[in-house]
């Protein structure tokens, strides 16, 4: 709640984006502050994945995927040729609706990231993979088992696994992409912990289509209905006084 | 599902072939392996020539899978990113890939039948690289497109590029694919040789004089080949598909 005198750290200006033909996300606009939980809202197919997936720039990956507008990380131009999209992924992290470990151990699962961002010495390594289990709340679960296969693990754990891949790579940001929609209900308080302890190293995107979790674990949240953003503000004002009809229908439950 | 009909067809032209050497042999009144063989001059001569491009067809079956492989990577992994000419090769190789064996068989022979030996060899190893390189790519191209598209995204999102996802996740987890599409192919490619060898057998009227009949074991061995390497094709697939 306190207002911080920081720059951005992601400054999005009347971004579109078209899958195809069809567009997606409608002329977008606002600024992500660092060392907060930004959060964005807003029923299925409103655009939200597709939001976050354009600061990673994973939506590369689709061959007619068209955005124009401006997205800028730290200042820089986020999409310019020169700019590979490696190298902004290594920074900018993310964590999927589905618990995705590699084929690999727990250990090498986390330390594939530090690796791939040129850790090599095998106690640094230790050290980092002990770390960022750590932090994703998971070390003492599994630091007998570093060597077994994160299938010995349950959902709830292989996503914690994910998070302390995402944070071996040291990111600046970390992107939340509905993480708890397949975990047990029980996993969940673990996550949005996670969340809040997180929040004053890293700065936290953070999608859901639940609105209690929005309001609980957000500083700022985004209304997105139907590729617009209608609402963009601090998360309590959002939930208490929406200016937008169609927020206000949101947020109540009569929409979406 | 392609795959497995690729592997009955394998297997069908092998027990045909087999059934084929075994008549032709009975007719013959000959044992099929003999050991001890007394050569006269120009049937040793002969024998060695066939053995020497044998050997020589290894490095070339096993260049054409290399190579494949390599193909079916850059088309699913970079042209299918940038082009549209990847829809056109792709249906190409489609093509390729599903013309039956026995075609390949069928004009190699007719062409070992004009040729001299050292143009037999470039037919027999054109046949095995037209045979082999299509379903080879084909296969592998299924198995990369198997693998999770999450896995990709996964990695991706941690600031792998492409290579790095190829060699770490791509090719891990389509590995036990890839090696079953290997020996579909690799056991059509040992069928075609052994008819191949059968053939020349019949052409060299020196090889056929006395009790020289070391040719047709060669050819049990490579048939016997084909036929464990289609059965550990199946024995994979099976294993893939499970995981
Ligand atoms: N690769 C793609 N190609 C074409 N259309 C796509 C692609 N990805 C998403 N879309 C479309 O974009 C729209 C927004 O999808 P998106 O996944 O961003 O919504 P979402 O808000 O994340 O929904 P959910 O809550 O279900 O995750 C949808 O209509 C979807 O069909
Ligand atoms: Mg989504």
């Amino acid at each position: 709640m306190q207002s911080r005198k920081t720059d951005p750290i992601l400054q999005v200006h009347n971004l579109n984006v078209w899958y195809g033909k069809d567009q997606i996300l409608k002329n977008l606009t606002f600024d992500v502050l660092p060392k907060q939980v930004t959060a964005f809202i807003g029923p299925s197919n409103s655009g939200k994945t597709t939001l976050v997936r354009c600061f990673n720039r994973l939506n590369d990956l689709a061959l007619n995927f068209k955005l124009t507008g401006q997205i800028l990380y730290k200042g820089d131009k986020l999409y310019t040729p020169k700019l590979k999209a490696s190298k902004i992924s290594r920074q900018i992290g993310m964590i999927f609706q589905k618990p995705i470990p590699f084929h690999k151990s727990i250990y090498e699962n986390v330390a594939y990231s530090a690796r791939l961002r040129g850790v090599k010495q095998s106690t640094q390594l230790d050290t980092t993979v002990e770390e960022s289990l750590r932090k994703a709340q998971l070390w003492k679960e599994v630091y007998k088992d570093l060597q077994a296969s994160p299938d010995i693990l349950s959902n709830g754990q292989q996503q914690r696994l994910c998070i302390a891949r995402a944070l071996a790579g040291a990111p600046e940001i970390l992107i939340f992409d509905e993480p708890c929609e397949q975990l047990d209900a029980a996993e969940t308080p673990k996550l949005e912990a996670i969340v809040q302890s997180l929040k004053n190293r890293y700065t936290l995107i953070f999608v859901t289509n639940k609105r209690r979790q929005a309001a609980r674990v957000s500083d700022v949240a985004g209304f997105l209905y139907d590729g617009e953003l209608v609402e963009f503000r601090q998360t309590e004002q959002i939930f208490t006084n929406p200016k937008d009809k169609r927020t206000e229908n949101y947020v109540t439950g009569r929409l979406g | 599902m392609k795959r497995s009909v690729l592997i009955y067809q394998s297997i069908a032209l092998i027990t045909l072939a087999v059934a084929f050497i075994l008549l032709w042999s009975f007719s013959k009144g000959t044992p099929f392996v003999e050991s001890g063989l007394t050569f006269d001059e120009t049937a040793a001569d002969s024998y060695a020539v066939l053995q020497e491009n044998l050997y020589r067809m290894v490095p070339i079956l096993l260049g054409s899978i290399f190579f494949s492989i390599a193909i079916a990577f850059y088309l699913e992994e970079w042209l299918a990113q940038t082009s549209w000419i990847y829809g056109i090769v792709a249906q190409q190789i489609t093509i390729l890939a599903s013309i039956p064996s026995l075609l390949y068989g069928l004009l190699a022979l007719y062409f070992f039948v004009l040729q001299s030996e050292k143009g037999s060899f470039f037919t027999h190893a054109l046949t095995v690289v037209l045979l082999v390189m299509p379903i080879t790519i084909q296969s592998t191209q299924m198995a990369i497109r198997g693998v999770d598209i999450s896995v990709r995204e996964a990695a991706f999102a941690l600031g792998a590029n492409r290579w790095r996802v190829v060699i770490d996740h791509v090719f891990p987890n389509a590995f036990s694919t890839i090696v079953a599409g290997i020996c579909t192919a690799i056991s059509r490619a040992l069928a075609i040789s052994a008819l191949i060898i059968v053939v020349y057998f019949w052409r060299e009227p020196a090889l056929q004089s006395g009790d020289t009949f070391n040719v047709p074991s060669s050819v049990i061995v490579l048939l016997s080949s084909a036929l464990l390497s289609s059965v550990i094709s199946s024995f994979l697939e099976k294993k893939a598909n499970l995981t």
